[in-house]
């Protein structure tokens, strides 16, 4: 103990004489452990830490989680979503959970405007529908204000209440108490905020932290795409977690939901809800069908999934750019080793043993490294900061951060004292070697032995090794970051501008006028000077999938393989916007209106698969959003594009005209030609409407690319596009630097 | 002189040296027979080149011999492990050198005190012993002192102070006045002459006649033999 104490008095005085030498080395350390601790602490929050919730050990999921979206229909195989009425049976007939609570797997964005801030514009938020139970089963506790209990979810669209995330409350009130106990206006309702959540929760989708948690019950009220109606047993969307009882175990608890789903499930074919009797090939169907229980202590994460490789492959890189680092500073130690040759040889002479000397060099090692562990600490903040930046294009940066906790902090103390080890633990049995007899004499001592030669020569060339595995490996890196960028997602992204009109929320239902609308703003914008193409769709790249069943007259494909994978509603414009071919036959024009016979394209993989090399044009689709009543017609072919990730694979596409199925679409995406940095300002009005007119507002994100890693510098200063309440649209533009590109996914 | 009533301490029989490199051999030591008394105070004269100072380095643990016996206190050197050795040189031998070798980087007091920690010496008792070491060799008013800012007489007293803090067996200098003016010098030889009055054994390189003098006996040395013994100082 003492020895240690006066080994660190004395290595600190030693380094305080050595500045230079100090520095070299605690700056080399300090970025390679900087950079260790920034991507541990992703791979911490993303892979290893347990949700801030009471007893996160008995979270269990039903499903793997993986399953988002609203998925109407007969369920098969394993089963990832729930509808509500699952949840109320199965939270009743289980035995071995003493709670279920059911989340959204979908947080929907909304147009909110609040009382305690009158007068500025609605805004996005991001809002998460779960059920009454989810903060007291989670057993976290407002930070102010209260929550909302069980009774919210007694009648569906009765329970306007919202809790904020603190994330929101920080970002938007400021904290501000006041807030607590307001109106907020949302989706035509008038929603009062109960309380804010404490800064450690944030739900259970890690790195998803919402702006707001409302009932799930108010699903009924909000915007088409987002809504749902509880009644219906065959309406899957939530995901469902539990808590399992003491003791059980989770085969235990599989088999028991299992059973009662089952039972659940025959009770819906006696009784069917609003989507239709079940059918034999149905009941088939759910024969097939398997809940499996997964533990859900981490929470969920679309980010996990999508960055868990990366951040791995990351992981090894930092680790090789610290063991370049080490050596980096075994070089250093060993040229101020062999200043130090004489002192090392003079302890020897007086007596120390060996391992006093190894143990005092390893102790100067230590203390460099512990220094360099501080700093490397201050490099993470901020080289985590930067990497987020880096890997968030929108204008809302990913919702990680650099976060210090236990586990970052041992990983850091550790890496910093296996380093220290590393770079001077070689130096220090060399040292403990010197030849004494040679050392200590006069005007012999500083000069080189011929053992250090060597040993240098080893270093320089494990440095030379390692620098070039990590140039190797960066560029393999770079390359599938390129890949996912340059992969080809069958469109055209760059010069496009996307953003969104809320025309719900302006009053407009979804029948002829809002066709009509639609069609007004496409043909106002693509008649804009600069403007080459604009055009409305339900959904916009990376904003999920509409999944359905068809069936076409002379095809017999089994069931499971009769199914779109992405059934899209769009203007006519839509193929020219976003240049996705049209290999065969037509795209849509303004004739596909309501009145006419109804028409559809179908993607170039869809026609190999389902009708091989037989002709396409002309065939007969059936498909659910048109309850098998009309026939729709094939009048094209186009490209197959990616529509959700830039890894997915080819699949089975078909697109509708919105005039002939009108929904909501709000996705406006326009191509400008020229230089994107033009300047929009001179392209106002865009459109005239009177003062009823759509007054959304619209947020729009450039160049957010999904499955990307690395940035591309294209701006992330928002773009706004403004389409002023009874005025006109104007077009406001701010530094676009490198082409816009594709309105991207919600955050995860 | 009752060198024959006194208790041998230091017996080298048939001792040799071989060094070699870039295989060229060189017998440093060519079959040293020599035995040092306790309490005796030897120097070792000779030509440069002849081997004193590998001498003294095998005396001291240092090196070890290419061949023959060595002998410390009835005990063969040759079998003991690393770590003795270690022991051995910090409780029963203290260095002089030429050069001082005091560590740069520790004051006077440190300096002094650093072989009696490796000892495991508690802290009251390495004080006492260190300050009067410090006492003995005049430099107790330096403590906080760093070796740069001490001449070089004052550096080799406490290096002096250095070696004889543990009370060691025996002192090996090698040329301790080799770097100092004559009036340095003589204060260092007179210090040894001190020790060796208490009782301390001395053994001792040195080209001067002058220091030599102070000996019991002067061994002199030619291209690794022992060639001459003189009793007293080589005059
Ligand atoms: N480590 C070594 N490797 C090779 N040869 C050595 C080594 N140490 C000493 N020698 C050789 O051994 C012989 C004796 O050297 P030594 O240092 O003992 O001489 P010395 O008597 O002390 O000389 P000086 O009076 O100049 O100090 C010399 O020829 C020297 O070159
Ligand atoms: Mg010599």
């Amino acid at each position: 103990m003492q020895n240690l104490i006066r080994d660190l008095r004395y290595g600190y005085r030693t380094l305080l004489r050595n500045p230079g030498f100090a520095a070299a080395a605690v700056i080399s350390l300090a970025l390679g452990i900087g950079a260790n601790t920034a991507i541990f602490s992703f791979v911490n929050t993303l892979l290893l830490r347990n949700l801030h919730v009471s007893d996160p050990e008995s979270l269990v999921i039903l499903g793997s989680g993986k399953g988002r979206g609203n998925m109407s229909g007969t369920p098969s195989g394993k089963v990832e979503l729930f509808s509500w009425r699952d949840y109320k049976d199965l939270r009743a007939g289980n035995s071995v959970f003493t709670e279920l609570f059911a989340v959204d797997s979908q947080s929907p964005r909304l147009y909110a405007s609040f009382n305690h801030s009158p007068g500025t514009a609605r805004e996005e938020v991001l809002a998460t529908p779960v059920s009454g139970n989810f903060f007291s089963v989670l057993g976290v506790h407002p930070a102010a204000g209260r929550f909302f209990g069980t009774s919210v979810d007694a009648t569906p669209g009765s329970a306007p209440f919202a809790v904020l995330s603190d994330t929101f409350w920080a970002r938007r009130f400021h904290r501000d108490p006041a807030v607590i106990g307001s109106i907020l206006r949302m989706a035509d309702r008038d929603y009062t905020i109960l309380g804010a959540a404490d800064p450690s929760f944030f739900g259970t989708r890690v790195g998803g932290i919402p702006d707001l948690w409302i009932p799930i019950a108010m699903k009924p009220t909000l915007p088409a795409v987002d809504n749902a109606d509880l009644a219906d047993p065959m309406s899957h969307f939530v995901n469902l977690f539990a808590r399992t009882k003491a003791g059980v175990t989770l085969p235990q608890a599989t088999a028991n939901a299992n059973l009662v789903y089952a039972r659940m499930l025959a009770e819906y074919v006696k009784s069917p809800g609003p989507s239709g009797p079940v059918d034999a090939e149905d009941l088939a169907q759910m024969r097939t069908m398997h809940i499996d229980v997964n533990p859900a202590s981490q929470g969920l994460s679309g980010l996990r999934g999508r960055y868990a490789e990366a951040l791995r492959v990351l992981m090894g890189v930092v680790a090789l750019v610290l063991l370049v680092a080490c050596a980096n500073v075994a070089n250093l130690v060993v040229a101020m080793g062999a200043r130090r040759q004489r002192e090392m040889a003079v302890r020897l002479a007086i007596g120390a043993g060996r391992g006093r000397v190894v143990s005092q060099v390893v102790t100067e090692g230590l203390l460099l490294a512990a220094a360099a562990g501080v700093l490397g600490i201050l490099v993470a903040t901020g080289a985590g900061q930067l990497l987020v930046h880096r890997i968030s294009t929108g204008p809302r940066q990913l919702p990680l951060a650099f976060d210090l906790d236990l586990r970052v902090l041992t990983f850091t103390v550790s890496i910093s004292a296996i380093t220290g080890i590393l770079f001077s633990l070689a130096p220090a049995i060399r040292a403990s070697r010197v030849d004494l007899n040679l050392s200590l004499k006069e005007g012999k001592g500083s000069t080189a032995a011929p053992g250090r030669v060597t040993f240098g020569r080893v270093l320089v060339a494990a440095q030379v090794a390692l620098s070039l595995t990590l140039l190797v490996s960066g560029g393999l890196l770079v390359r599938s970051f390129r890949n996912l960028l340059i992969s080809g997602t069958g469109f055209d992204r760059e010069n496009v501008l996307v953003f969104k009109i809320d025309a719900n929320s302006s009053g407009y239902k979804q029948d002829a006028r809002l066709a009509d609308l639609y069609t007004r703003i496409e043909q106002t914008l693509a008649h804009l000077p600069g403007v080459t193409a604009a055009a409305f769709s339900q959904r916009s790249f990376s904003e999920g999938r509409w999944m359905e069943t068809f069936t076409s007259p002379g095809i017999t494909l089994p069931q499971n393989e009769r199914v779109i994978r992405q059934l899209g509603l769009v203007s006519p414009g839509y193929f020219k916007a976003l240049r996705i071919p049209v290999l065969n036959g037509r795209g849509f024009n303004a004739g596909d209106s309501a009145g006419k016979p109804w028409v559809a394209l179908v993607n170039a993989t869809f026609a190999k698969q389902v009708f091989g090399n037989d002709a396409v044009i002309g065939r007969v689709l059936k498909m659910g959003p048109i309850d098998q009543e009309h026939d729709c017609q094939v009048v094209g072919i186009v490209g197959a594009i990616k529509s959700v990730d830039v890894r997915d694979t080819p699949e089975k596409q078909v697109y509708m005209p919105i005039a002939q199925n009108i929904r909501y679409a709000g996705n406006i995406s326009i191509r400008i030609a020229g230089d994107p940095t033009a300047d929009f300002h001179r392209y106002s009005p865009v459109a005239d409407h009177p003062r009823t007119e759509p007054a959304g507002q619209l947020g729009h994100d450039a160049g957010r690319r999904s499955g990307r890693l690395s940035g591309s510098g294209t701006s992330r200063r928002p773009t706004r596009l403004r389409i002023c309440p009874g005025r006109a649209a104007v077009i406001r533009h701010r530094s676009l630097r490198d082409g816009v590109i594709c309105r991207c996914a919600p955050y995860e | 002189m009752e060198i024959t009533s006194r208790e041998t301490l230091i017996s080298l029989d048939g001792v040799t040296k071989v060094f070699v490199t870039d295989e060229v051999e060189t017998h440093a030591l060519s079959g040293i027979h020599l035995n040092i008394a306790r309490g005796e105070y030897v120097s070792i004269a000779g030509p440069s080149g002849c081997g004193k100072s590998t001498l003294l380095a095998i005396l001291g643990l240092l090196d070890t011999p290419s061949g023959g016996s060595y002998t410390l206190n009835k005990q063969p050197v040759a079998n003991i492990r690393m770590q003795e050795r270690a022991r051995i040189r910090n409780r029963e031998i203290g260095f002089i050198f030429q050069a001082f070798n005091l560590i740069g980087d520790l004051n006077v007091y440190e300096n002094v005190e650093l072989p009696l920690t490796y000892r495991g010496m508690p802290g009251s008792e390495r004080k006492k012993a260190v300050m009067e070491a410090l006492e003995k060799v005049g430099m107790s008013h330096r403590l906080k002192h760093y070796p740069s800012q001490l001449s070089g007489g004052q550096q080799q007293r406490v290096a002096v102070a250095r070696a004889l803090g543990g009370s060691p067996s025996v002192l090996l200098a090698d040329e301790p006045t080799g770097n100092l003016d004559s009036a340095n010098g003589e204060a260092v030889m007179g210090l040894l002459k001190d020790l060796h009055r208490n009782g301390a054994t001395i053994c001792m390189v040195t080209h001067d006649p002058r220091y030599a003098a102070f000996a019991d006996r002067t061994i002199h040395m030619f291209d690794g033999r022992i060639v001459e013994e003189v009793a007293g100082g080589s005059h």
